[in-house]
């Protein structure tokens, strides 16, 4: 693979179909190492030292097929991401950098309080980082989880649990606006059961009964809150097909997170020989986020560089 | 029997002390909300004059309007709040309308940022005046909702800050 040409469409799909000709190997390695993996246990549980061996290598062979074929399909990802996106982000961005792998830092998740449970791992893919009509906007796919250990006593035995719970998964952005705004100020939205009261209450009913507003001064809220953002906010919320939260801090940041279970500019397999249909699903990806700066830009007195 | 009582004349209680205290509470946040509208006035008043200050020269009419007519102090009723507002949106107007007809002026620098900030002075109007009536709500809910509506009658009910007449009126399209 020459990493610094651009590719054409055809150069690049017949870029794909060379490593999705890897697959087949890998899935068949994956399938008979899994295979004899079963077999060797059974074998194992009737005290057989051969089906041991025959446990360890065929576990090993399902293994490395499917670590082929993750190598297989993070090339096809690299290879999207270095030929698709450049233009995609070029359309959108004055200046953005793509990392297939890479994900907000730490620092900027644990940072800031949108009013998750607590959680101790993070992980994410597709970091974006760019100047979006002159403002720094930074924005990737993050999945945080809440991963607890616990010994638990059975059948006479202390044994290691391990539970991992999703806390949130989906795209989260940061948007800087160079300039201190009115108030922080926290919209979650609400859950089923949730009957977690709001700070202030505002005119619409709909959006109160959506979302949960938080802010030490009612004066910000309104100020931040005007009826046209609310009604942004609440198409924009009906269009993500997840949960919203949003943070506007003090400091002059605005973060957004979707919590829709998805991974956003994620390409299934099947679907990459349809390069446009990927572009279209990039763009609408991050024009989605991207829309909602526009929307709070129209607040031109508040956002001003 | 003796106990079932107390209970009662407890929970009657504390509901009292609670109910009196939202009362009294909200009724604070409504004159917070007031001082509010008034930090804003004055703030759009400020801008206002320096944005004349700019314009010397093109409007020495409108200067004397803006220290003589408009008067701004601690304390205004909706009504005097509703006045000063309403005449500072007519020198607003008439300072775009001149801003108009002098382009040497519509280019100026200073002139283009005060506007910025007459602008975002007039959201802060905005913000003050839903924060007072979402206040005022809230009240006048408390007031006639049973059964606070019990204790409602001991306080006096606040009116609503209203649109100035000019702004509800249809707008005229001239083209």
């Amino acid at each position: 693979m020459d990493t610094t040409k651009v590719y054409t469409d055809g150069e690049l799909l017949d870029q794909i179909e060379e490593q999705k000709k890897k697959l087949p190997m890998g899935w068949l390695m994956a399938g008979v190492g899994a295979a004899l993996a079963v077999i060797g246990f059974f074998g194992f549980l009737r005290g057989s030292l051969f089906s041991f061996l025959l446990l360890i290598l065929g576990a090993m062979a399902a293994a490395i097929g499917l670590a082929r074929n993750k190598k297989v399909h993070d090339g096809i990802k690299k290879l999207l991401s270095d030929h698709l996106m450049p233009p995609v982000l070029r359309e959108i961005f004055e200046t953005a950098r793509h990392d297939p792998f890479g994900r907000l830092s730490d620092s900027i998740v644990r940072g800031i309080d949108l009013d998750f449970p607590t959680f101790n791992e993070i992980s994410g893919s597709d970091h974006i980082k760019g100047i979006y009509r002159g403002l720094e906007v930074e924005m990737s796919d993050l999945h945080l989880v809440h991963h607890e250990r616990r010994r638990v006593y059975v059948n006479g035995k202390w044994r290691t649990r391990d539970t991992r719970t999703t806390v949130f998964k989906g795209q989260w952005m940061v948007c800087d606006f160079g300039k201190e705004l009115a108030a922080d100020l926290l919209l979650r939205e609400k859950g089923l059961l949730d009957f977690s009261g709001s700070s202030v209450e505002t005119e619409s009913e709909a959006f109160n009964k959506r979302f949960c507003i938080r802010s030490r001064d009612g004066h910000s809220v309104f100020y931040i809150l005007t009826p046209h953002m609310m009604e942004y906010i609440l198409s924009m919320d009906d269009k993500g097909g997840g949960t919203t939260r949003m943070r506007f801090t003090r400091e002059g940041k605005v973060h957004i997170a979707i919590h829709n279970n998805r991974d956003a500019m994620q390409v299934k397999s099947g679907d990459y020989n349809d390069l446009d249909r990927i572009r279209e699903q990039f763009r609408r990806d991050i024009r989605y986020l991207t829309d909602l700066i526009d929307e709070l830009r129209l607040v031109d007195t508040m956002y001003r560089k | 029997m003796i106990i079932a009582i107390v209970i009662i004349a407890a929970v009657v209680l504390l509901w009292f002390v609670s109910t009196s205290n939202n009362f009294k509470r909200t009724r604070l946040k409504i004159e917070e909300a007031q001082s509010g509208i008034e930090v804003a006035l004055t703030k759009r008043y400020d801008t206002l004059t320096k944005l004349l200050d700019v314009t010397k020269g093109y409007m020495k009419h409108e200067q004397e309007t803006l220290t003589q007519v408009i008067r701004l102090r601690k304390g205004m009723s909706l009504e005097e709040m509703t006045q000063a507002s309403s005449q500072m949106d007519q020198l607003s107007s008439q300072i775009q309308l001149t801003a108009e007809s002098y382009p040497e002026l519509r280019s100026s620098e200073m002139f283009s940022n005060l506007q910025h900030a007459i602008s975002d002075a007039e959201e802060h109007l905005q913000a003050a005046r839903r924060l007072y009536n979402a206040n005022v709500t809230q009240f006048n809910t408390m007031r006639e909702v049973f059964p606070s509506s019990l204790l409602g009658k001991n306080y006096p009910k606040y009116d609503l800050f209203e649109a100035e007449a000019h702004k509800k009126a249809d707008v005229e399209m001239k083209f």
